[in-house]
């Protein structure tokens, strides 16, 4: 029979007493300075956003316009909806672009190829994340602009702006499906499935969270950029045509940058507006995605559905 | 065309009983001389066993005797490892499972395999029951829903889950998973069962519960199963080999096998000297 020694209850003396007091002490300060730096940390991340959105929505509700939303920029005043319509198709069109290769690409590298011919691969798209963003749109002016004879035009934008969030997408996409449990893995090849369908039905369910966090993310580099899309889509006072070729394309992070700089009231308010328009995207498009997250994750064992 | 997809089905679903065979004939797996080795590391070698059609064989043997490697080729679990070869040959029904005509996916629906581990796919559990139905498309869309059921009834599960077929399988507790994973198994009528050590991360209730399927499995369903539980070998066993040092040193009738072995090894390993 043994006896369990219980807290409070241990049958310590003297010399022996005193040590274990002064290490509980020094454990419990320990713990204190641990939660003290998690909570700065968390504070480092909390206080930023506050920030900027009360600065962004502040400056952009005091002046705030309805027709914003419905009318074309002339000049430096009227209203942004040309700017909303172009930053709306240019996501769009990345997302159809840079999705399709990204997440292709991730799965390949996560799947199908064998270890070790995945290294070219993997290394050319992390030298292509890290290429600043106006060296790439330089490069697409010079080529698809100049001498593709493209013209300022809504390709050469999307083509700059796909390559720019690809390295991403591929990223994410690898991680979350080499995240998923090797349980369904083998559970779908000892049923016989053929890999192309366990994936599809069984092994990329999981992964989606992952992959549309990292498609999320691509998305909001694409509507924040302003550097390439200076070279390649310029500015439109006009709504965004149905040419993908020679028609310059407006976008919302333009009025940020460049109306700012401008003396005229108007123009310091629609670039207080364009900030929140943007900001505003970016929120919905985080709501979307916990929507997309929230039904994909139905029956996976993270979420088990008992709240 | 129909007629020929029902002709299909009702021959998967093994109503129609097989013409009787020479007892000689009834071998479901047959292993001679198989030898099988990772990037040159041997890991089993030169082994001879035939399991017997309709009855349960256990395997069993200290970790890495080979044991697992041993199971996993029986539904060619192992080909996509890296490394891995095998020689000597291995036949399912007389019929040579690693030459180039074999299908892997045919081998797999054929001989069905549980894990250590109850997996649930991360699907409702309706749609875990007859993933392999639908992938090997086995059935008709209108027929999935009778089929879950029959399945679910037949592994015992049915009462616990009928009002909630299209929820997630993970708040079912770890027995009813597993039970689970073998509806999903069973669903594709598979001829032979393959189970690594099923109960070895259950509780006790769970695990009685689990080998009560297993037992009623026999003699429609071939079962070889992975034990480290030397009693649930003796209880659910017709047939015990033992694995040792990447050997098969000994097989035959299970109590045989416990009461009289005719090998030290064996009898050291039976009555729990090392392990």
């Amino acid at each position: 029979m043994t006896t369990v020694p219980v807290k409070g209850t241990v049958p310590a003396r003297g010399h022996a007493a005193r040590g274990e007091a002064r290490r509980l002490v020094l454990r419990r300060l320990a713990d204190r300075l641990w939660w003290s730096l998690c909570a700065a940390a968390l504070l480092g991340i909390v206080v930023p956003v506050v920030w900027v959105l009360a600065g962004v929505v502040g400056k952009g509700v005091r002046g705030w316009q309805w027709s914003v939303l419905t009318t074309t920029t002339q000049g430096t005043g009227g209203g942004l909806a040309n700017a909303i319509m172009g930053t709306l198709v240019i996501v769009a069109g990345v997302l159809v672009i840079a999705g399709s290769v990204g997440v292709a690409g991730g799965v390949y590298l996560a799947e199908f190829c064998r270890d070790g011919r995945g290294g070219l691969l993997r290394g050319a798209s992390e030298v292509l994340a890290g290429v600043p963003s106006i060296v790439l749109g330089y490069v697409g002016y010079i080529v698809l602009v100049v001498h593709f004879h493209w013209g300022f035009s809504l390709l050469s934008a999307l083509l700059v702006l796909s390559a720019m969030v690809v390295p991403y997408i591929v990223k994410t996409t690898e991680v979350a499906l080499r995240n998923v449990p090797t349980a369904y893995r083998d559970g779908s090849e000892a049923l016989g499935m053929p890999r192309t369908y366990a994936l599809r039905r069984v092994v990329l369910r999981p992964a989606v969270p992952g992959i549309v966090t990292g498609l999320i993310l691509a998305m909001a580099i694409a509507i924040g950029e302003t550097a390439p899309l200076l070279y390649t889509a310029n500015w439109s006072n006009g709504y965004p045509s149905a040419h993908l070729l020679h028609a310059p394309v407006a976008y919302l992070t333009y009025p940020v940058w460049t109306f700012y700089n401008q003396p005229q009231a108007s123009a310091h308010r629609l670039s207080a507006e364009a900030a929140l328009l943007l900001v505003a995207l970016v929120v919905v498009l985080i709501g979307l995605s916990r929507l997309v997250v929230a039904r994909t994750q139905r029956h996976t064992e993270g979420h088990r559905g008992a709240r | 065309m129909v007629q020929l997809l029902e002709n299909a089905t009702t021959g998967l679903a093994g109503s129609s009983l097989p013409a009787p065979e020479p007892l000689a004939a009834r071998v479901a797996l047959a292993a001679h001389g198989l030898t099988l080795s990772y990037g040159g590391t041997r890991v089993l070698a030169d082994v001879d066993l035939d399991v017997p059609t309709g009855a349960v064989t256990a395997l069993v043997g200290p970790t890495g005797c080979g044991k697992t490697t041993f199971l996993r080729s029986l539904n060619r679990m192992n080909d996509r490892v890296p490394g891995f070869r095998l020689s000597g040959s291995l036949e399912l029904f007389g019929e040579d499972l690693y030459d180039g005509r074999s299908d892997p996916l045919v081998v797999r629906r054929r001989v069905g395999m549980l894990f250590q581990r109850p997996n649930p796919f991360p699907l409702s559990i309706r749609e875990n029951v007859v993933a392999g139905v639908k992938a090997h498309r086995l059935a008709r869309r209108s027929e999935l829903d009778s089929i879950a059921e029959e399945r679910l009834r037949q592994v015992g599960l049915w009462e616990a889950v009928s009002d909630r077929l299209g929820t997630s399988p993970f708040r079912l507790s770890g027995g009813q998973q597993q039970l689970l994973c073998l509806a999903r198994a069973l669903a594709v009528s598979p001829e032979v069962l393959l189970l690594d050590e099923p109960t070895s991360s259950l509780d006790p209730v769970s695990t009685a519960a689990v080998e009560e399927m297993l037992a009623s499995l026999v003699p429609d369903i071939t079962v070889v199963i992975v034990t480290h539980n030397l009693a649930q070998a003796r209880r659910l066993a017709d047939h015990t080999a033992f694995f040792h040092q990447g050997r098969l040193v000994e097989h035959g009738p299970t109590v045989r096998l416990f009461e009289d072995p005719s090998e030290e090894a064996t009898r050291q390993y039976l009555s729990g000297r090392f392990g």
